[in-house]
């Protein structure tokens, strides 16, 4: 889609990730809103339309977030999809100045995970969430599985929340910005074995907005300091599909079919894009998802991570914010502030991580833990300039 | 007040038996054949509603596992938990009980048990099954 057609990120802004006990959803949003809106050089009153993902924040949340920062009256539309909330937030948003509902929408992700104990919670009627199952023992045993069948040690594991953490650190929002090693990973407390603690992202608390427009409507923003527009490219939201039996867990089918549809709509291939942001919720996945996004064959992750390929300075680094292991993953919010990332990579403002001269962007995240489902929901953005 | 009953996850008890003679109960749709577990309200491939009770294999493939350290609140930790695989459409979550973790292997025969009245693992209202290493265990 280009020319007229074309919906473009105009502004992004994102608050700290990290434990803000005292802050409320409505507290952690309006600042990330606010910097969105003034990044696109626009007002308040432009903004015509409002989609809000959280999967946790409660009723209402994007009103009450809004509210806050005085606007009103506006359409208001609140979007759960468990972690790719935000993301498909940002989807609706686009749908939306593509039906010509409205040209110019905020998107914000936010949450408030430290209001929670303990990991995230499955839902009660779920068959497995009421046996037992956690996010990290469901990530554990995939773990387990890739371990087997690919051959990977727990160290090759280790090395994904080693490179999160080593670009992490040149993030001003991220959670986690010490740098760490595979002995500190591997010796830290186990929580879901084989995974241990710096394996799985951090609890914590955060927000990011985007300002999405039309190219006409862009053009009112476009004064001198507004930030160059990004482009959306293509936008992909799939459910996981139900199997009751046999699944290949290293092998997830919701990523698989989506990246194969975004790659379609977008009319390139993997071996196109220069910086990816995906969904490494725990260690193993980064690597599982190395193949399901076509970036290396079977077997072939932990070559790739371990070439320096994916880390920055390599030939397309992955998470360069430090990825949910880092950056942090206060779950709704953590679709939107892959988008704001990319953004600003493709805007090449993303400072001492700045990946040079990166021009495509994909930005990948899936949903939710429900039983005989990969993941419920997975989203897949890609943005050029 | 009195108690909220449970919300029913399976349509039938999803265990016969006690012991080592416990079988799962899972669903078979009486249009298409196909075999869930637990027993769903609807069949998942032709959402067919009359699904009649079908008695599932004892013994599986265990496909993978994990030590679970951080439970939820309620529950107590550590405990193992793994997908066992007892038919070709038949994926089911299961703990894993008797075995050291370390003896656990990829692909390993497991036999399904009746829960014992001792086990702690659990929560209220969770199906009463686990399983054990299908061959005899050998010496601790």
């Amino acid at each position: 889609m280009s020319g007229e057609d074309a919906v473009l990120v105009i502004g992004t802004g994102a608050v700290p990730f990290g434990r803000h006990y005292e802050m409320t959803v409505a507290t952690l949003a309006a600042p990330a809103i606010l910097a969105a809106i003034a990044d696109a050089g626009a007002e308040r009153k432009d903004i015509e339309a409002a989609y809000c993902g959280t999967a946790l924040g409660g009723m209402m949340a994007g009103q009450r977030c809004l509210k806050l920062i005085g606007m009103t009256g506006i359409p208001v539309v609140n979007v759960e999809n468990a972690c790719a909330s935000s993301a498909t937030a940002f989807r609706q948003a686009w749908a939306g100045i593509r039906a010509g509902l409205h040209e110019v929408a905020v998107v914000f992700g936010v949450e408030k995970l430290t209001r929670l104990s303990g990991p995230l919670p499955i839902e009660p009627d779920d068959w497995e969430g009421a046996y037992g199952m956690v996010m990290p023992a469901l990530y554990a045993m995939r773990a387990r599985r890739y371990m087997h069948d690919r051959g990977a040690t727990a160290a090759d594991l280790a090395e994904v929340a080693v490179k999160a953490r080593r670009h992490g650190a040149l993030n001003e929002i991220a959670q986690m910005r010490e740098p760490t090693t595979v002995e500190e990973v591997l010796a830290s407390r186990p929580v879901a074995d084989p995974l241990t603690l710096l394996q799985c992202c951090p609890t914590g608390d955060g927000a990011a907005a985007l300002v999405l427009a039309s190219a006409r409507a862009a053009r009112r923003f476009s004064g001198a300091g507004a930030a160059r527009p990004v482009r959306v490219i293509s936008s992909t939201l799939v459910s996981g599909r139900y199997m009751t039996g046999f699944r290949d867990m290293t092998s997830p089918e919701i990523t698989k079919r989506a990246a194969q549809l975004a790659y379609e709509a977008a009319g390139l291939g993997p071996e196109d894009l220069d910086v990816i942001e995906t969904h490494d919720a725990f260690t193993v996945a980064e690597l599982i998802y190395y193949e399901a996004l076509g970036l290396a064959r079977e077997g072939e992750a932990v070559g790739l991570l371990r070439s320096g390929a994916t880390s920055l300075g390599g030939r397309v680094p992955v998470n360069p914010g430090g990825g949910l292991l880092a950056r942090g993953h206060p779950v709704g919010a953590s679709g939107a502030a892959q988008l704001v990332e990319i953004t600003r990579q493709l805007q090449g403002r993303a400072g001492q991580r700045q990946v040079a001269g990166a021009r495509i962007g994909l930005a990948h995240v899936t949903g939710g833990g429900i039983s005989g489902l990969d993941h419920g929901a997975a989203a897949i953005h890609v943005l050029s300039v | 007040m009195a108690p909220r009953r449970p919300e029913r996850l399976s349509k039938y008890a999803p265990v016969a038996g006690e012991g080592n003679d416990a079988r799962l109960v899972g669903g078979r749709c009486t249009r298409c054949g196909k075999l869930v577990f637990p027993a769903p309200e609807f069949c998942p491939e032709c959402a067919h509603a009359d699904i009649e009770a079908a008695e599932l294999p004892q013994v599986g493939r265990l496909y993978t596992w994990s030590v679970v350290h951080a439970a939820r609140p309620g529950w107590t930790a550590p405990y193992v938990i793994g997908y066992v695989d007892l038919a070709p459409d038949i994926r089911v979550l299961g703990h894993i009980v008797d075995v050291d973790a370390g003896e656990l292997a990829i692909d390993m025969p497991v036999r399904l048990r009746g829960r014992t009245a001792t086990a702690k693992i659990g929560a209220e209202g969770a199906p009463a099954f686990e399983f054990v290493p299908a061959r005899e265990h050998r010496n601790r």
